[in-house]
């Protein structure tokens, strides 16, 4: 296996346009890597561009500028056709688990749907295929007939990992895939997760704003604030060593029972909280400084 | 931070700029209206000019031929469009062969008896629906509101035109209480008092026909605004102050009631005349709709094709009006984009 | 696999009994439950029953002359009457719904088929394409339907097929307003941006992922169409622009009513003929998206 990185986000930006000219700059300027068998978790408020980022990683949202390059090909730029078997290499799951499935469609067949669109035929048949997959996220093969609306959150997002696994991709992309989930449901989700990991040798873009959550599954954390990465580094390095002010203040937010305090929304002084720029202005990109082995963070002048 | 305008002068602003881009709107969809209209007029099998003359004009063949040079219609297609939609943009839609009259003159001899009309029949539409709905609205799970349900239900399903004939035989023609036909009775005397009592008599059925089928939809729309609103934690402030439950409807509750609802017949004025050329040619009310009835029968195309052009251009402003009024009232959609 | 054995799995047990309620048949339980529609759906069918094997079985021809001119109910043989002409009545009300209710059922279908191929694109795609295709629609929506309808069949002459053509085209914005609508709420739903991430086709998406599930509003829209366009028939035709040479409740109406005053039966059953059948489609519309609506169905 060659040592390149699986995904790489190079300058990647994502902008949309708003009224009178303005612009929600979304995600600026994100650079960072993904290796083989990692999970990188990407951290952030809600509105800091974590899930732009993704949709904008598997193509659902066009980049403005920047690349993405999956197994060293710059996919950002292809047309549908050139993109379509690239596709199966990545796959998303998202966060409403009542959303993820068709509500007209027998799970089995929701599940074998990758495998129809790349038109793969696997041995021993899309059926035997199917089955294993239930096999793997622990729903009985009986339930393959059954629809959406007769399963709990946790197995439908079960039968969305399912779903996702089937095209045999390497990178997985979980958008705030376990929010939604009590607590005990989240930890068995999260248990399968690693689990295939493990097996497969999947890959994991792990959005979330839960930081419980991504200290058990995350190798490496990147923080987000206002669409810029302003910590990079390993798990135990952010977590325990966190460098930067507003991963300092992420960190202090979360044990924290006083609800009062907890809706505080975490904030750096001197700067407009907001994403969005008038015509003609724009976000200052940050640099970052490398202050141990793989331990990036803006640096705050 | 710099000196801006002031936030009510931005607002003017905002607000002009939407007019603005909302009138160009209009004047660009009345444009479309126009040149579909007359190039339907050649999509349509047949010569233009015989279409023109209309099947029971009984013109003969140098007529058609007049016709044909006089309204250009021998020219290419490009140039014809160019003048049929210059002459519409100064109210010339051209003449009636069988009426032997500009078509604009006929149209706008009928046009107040259907302002007339529609108006009285929006009026009672209006208050009806906005009584019955707030009424209603009072005691949610009373049988009274299945009531509304069920009278809206019975309101669409009949014709309309056939809801008059029904009325007309049974308040003229059997109990003999109201004219059946026409605006004013011949026999009616020259005091304007006198006049007008005898217009309103003869407006009775047709208004109320008109007017009884949008009531049942009002009645809907102002129910559901109604109990919304009554819900709503303004309301219960007001309650809980110990104002009077009367008071606490009709004073507060109410404007939430009609706003809607003045919307909605803002929108439908389309409607509103489509459903009032049924009911002049029942009850032979001389408005547009009866006119739009004598020019089928004499298959006169350049009637048909002026009063869709007039009638759209009614619409359009109506809703434009509606629009504006809408924005300006209520706040919360002022900013939405258009 | 540590999951495999965690209790927590056999708690959140999969409810296996329900296994075999689809969508549809949980739509059809719901209905069925729902009186009105129950009812509106027998007085449909009977309608329709009758419509079809009325006139193998009654042998009076609608356009022939079998009794004396304006024979009331009363006075003759025939169950309901005679008409200005002397045409029975009930052999028109048995033919007449035939075309009736076919004129009404094509337009309705027409309706919606165009208003899905305009408004679902405009939905889908938005942008330059959504902008084009609303202009489009509004174009259509704005001059009263009525008068447009009338110019056309006026310009084309008025056939049955023009009919059918001339209540599709004034009818169609509406549907493409709904089917806009609904196509835009369900791109941004996550099932269909899933299949968007594993590389569906658009065409595969709007086909076999969207449309199903925009279908229930759609078929309840269709109803309402087609119990408008019944309506809207007996309009036209009551202006003099029915097909003269075949017999529909609206053309009765429309032909017997300057002699209102003296065969008041010629009037009042084709009237009641289309009111039972509109009210009879908007009850099984109604029932049908209480059926979909989910909100109900929880209850």
């Amino acid at each position: 296996m060659s040592d390149a990185p699986l995904v790489e986000c190079i300058d990647l930006h994502k902008r949309f346009s708003a009224p009178e000219g303005a612009q929600v700059h979304a995600v600026v300027g994100v650079n960072l890597h993904i290796d083989r068998g990692e999970t990188l978790a990407v951290v952030g408020e809600s509105g800091c561009g974590k899930s732009t980022l993704a949709n904008t990683v598997i193509r659902l949202e066009e980049p403005s500028d920047g690349q993405v390059l999956l197994d060293g090909v710059d996919i950002s730029h292809m047309g549908r056709k050139e993109l379509r078997s690239h596709r199966r290499k990545m796959q998303i799951i998202f966060q409403d688990p009542f959303a993820s499935l068709d509500p007209r469609r027998q799970v089995g067949d929701a599940v074998a749907e990758p495998l129809l669109i790349h038109g793969i035929t696997p041995e021993g048949g899309r059926e035997a295929l199917v089955a294993e997959l239930f096999d793997k996220v622990s729903l009985p093969r009986s339930v393959m007939r059954n629809y959406p609306h007769q399963f709990s959150g946790g197995q439908r997002q079960r039968i969305c990992i399912a779903r996702a696994l089937a095209s045999r991709p390497e990178l997985v992309i979980a958008d705030e895939a376990v929010s939604a989930l009590d607590v005990s449901v989240q930890a068995q989700v999260i248990n399968l997760m690693m689990d295939l990991q493990e097996e497969m040798g999947l890959s994991y873009l792990f959005i979330s704003h839960d930081l419980a959550v991504v200290e058990r599954v995350a190798h490496r954390v990147a923080v987000m604030y206002l669409g810029q990465v302003v910590e990079l580094g390993p798990r135990r390095a952010v977590f325990s060593n966190p460098q930067h002010p507003y991963t300092q203040r992420l960190l202090d937010a979360v044990p924290i029972a006083d609800p009062t305090r907890r809706a505080e929304r975490v904030r750096l002084e001197g700067e407009i909280p907001s994403p969005i720029w008038a015509k003609g202005t724009a976000p200052v990109l940050v640099s970052h400084r490398e202050v141990a082995p793989g331990h990036f963070v803006a640096e705050s002048d | 931070m710099t000196e801006g305008p002031s936030p009510r002068a931005k607002t003017l602003q905002r607000l002009g700029r939407m007019f603005v881009i909302r009138l160009g709107h209009a004047v660009f969809l009345l444009l479309a209206v126009t040149i579909f209209t007359f190039t339907l007029l050649h999509l349509a099998p047949g010569d233009a000019a015989q279409v023109w003359a209309g099947a029971q004009g009984g013109a003969s063949a140098e007529q058609i031929e007049q016709i044909r040079v006089e309204y250009g219609l021998d020219r290419p297609f490009p140039q014809q469009l160019a003048s049929y939609v210059g002459n519409a943009a100064t109210g010339d839609f051209g003449d009636s062969f069988f009426f032997r009259q500009p078509v604009s003159e006929l149209v706008l001899a009928r046009v107040w008896p259907t302002i007339l009309l529609v108006l009285t029949s929006l009026g009672i539409a209006i208050l009806g629906g906005v009584i019955l709905g707030v009424w209603t609205a009072r005691r949610p799970t009373a049988p009274s509101s299945h009531v509304i349900t069920a009278v809206a239900l019975f309101g669409f399903s009949a014709p309309i035109f056939w809801t008059g004939i029904m009325l007309l035989l049974i308040f003229s023609s059997w109990l003999n209480l109201l004219p059946s036909h026409g605006m004013n009775s011949v026999t009616v005397g020259d005091g304007f008092f006198e006049q007008a009592w005898d217009t309103f008599l003869h407006l009775i059925l047709p208004a109320s026909t008109l007017g009884f089928f949008y009531m049942a939809q009002y009645s809907r729309i102002s129910r559901v605004s109604m109990l919304e609103v009554l819900g709503s934690d303004y309301v219960r402030t007001a309650r809980a102050k110990g104002l009077k439950e009367r008071s606490v409807i009709w004073k507060h509750a109410l404007r939430n009631a009609v706003i809607p609802v003045v919307t909605i017949a803002g929108f439908q004025v389309g409607a509103l005349l489509s459903g009032g050329i049924l009911v002049e040619t029942v009850f032979e009310w001389p408005g547009m709709g009866r006119l739009a009835f004598e020019a089928v029968l004499r298959r006169d195309t350049p009637i048909l094709m002026g009063m869709l052009i007039i009638s759209t251009f009614i619409v359009i402003v109506a809703n434009l009006l509606t629009d504006v009024a809408y924005r300006v009232i209520d706040p919360r959609i002022r900013f939405a984009k258009p | 696999m540590s999951s495999e054995h965690d209790p927590a799995v056999l708690i959140d047990a999969v409810d296996e009994d329900a296994r075999a309620r689809s969508p549809l048949g949980e739509a059809w339980f719901m209905f069925r439950r729902n009186r009105a529609a129950l009812f509106g759906l027998i007085l449909l069918v009977a309608i329709f029953l009758l419509t079809i094997f009325g006139p193998m079985l009654y042998e009076n021809e609608p356009f022939r002359i079998v009794a004396r001119p304006r024979t009331s109910p009363s006075e003759g043989d025939l169950l309901l009457g005679s008409d200005y002409l002397g045409r029975d009545t009930l052999a028109g009300l048995l033919t007449g719904g035939r075309v009736t209710l076919l004129i009404a059922v094509f337009a309705g279908t027409m309706t919606v088929l165009i208003g899905l191929l305009i408004g679902g694109p405009a939905g889908y795609f938005g942008g330059r394409v959504e902008s084009v295709l609303m202009r489009l629609t509004e174009l259509f929506q704005v001059p009263p339907a009525i008068l447009l309808a009338m110019l056309v069949l006026v310009l084309w002459g008025p056939t049955v097929i023009n009919l059918v053509l001339a209540i599709s085209l004034v009818a169609w914005p509406q549907t493409a307003r709904l089917s806009r609508g609904e196509f835009l709420r369900l791109r941004n739903v996550e099932f269909v941006r899933a299949a968007k991430a594993a590389g569906a086709s658009d065409l595969r998406i709007l086909t076999r992922i969207i449309l199903p599930n925009a279908l229930p509003p759609l078929i309840v829209n269709a109803t309402l169409i087609i119990g408008g366009a019944i309506l809207f028939e007996a309009g036209l035709s009551f202006l003099g622009l029915g097909d003269p040479n075949v017999m529909t409740w609206g053309l009765m109406l429309g032909s017997s009513r300057p002699y209102v005053f003296d065969t008041w039966w010629a009037v009042t059953f084709p009237g009641l003929a289309i009111f039972f059948t509109v009210l009879a489609i908007s009850l099984v519309g109604d029932g049908i998206n209480d059926a979909f609506n989910p909100k109900l169905r929880e209850r």
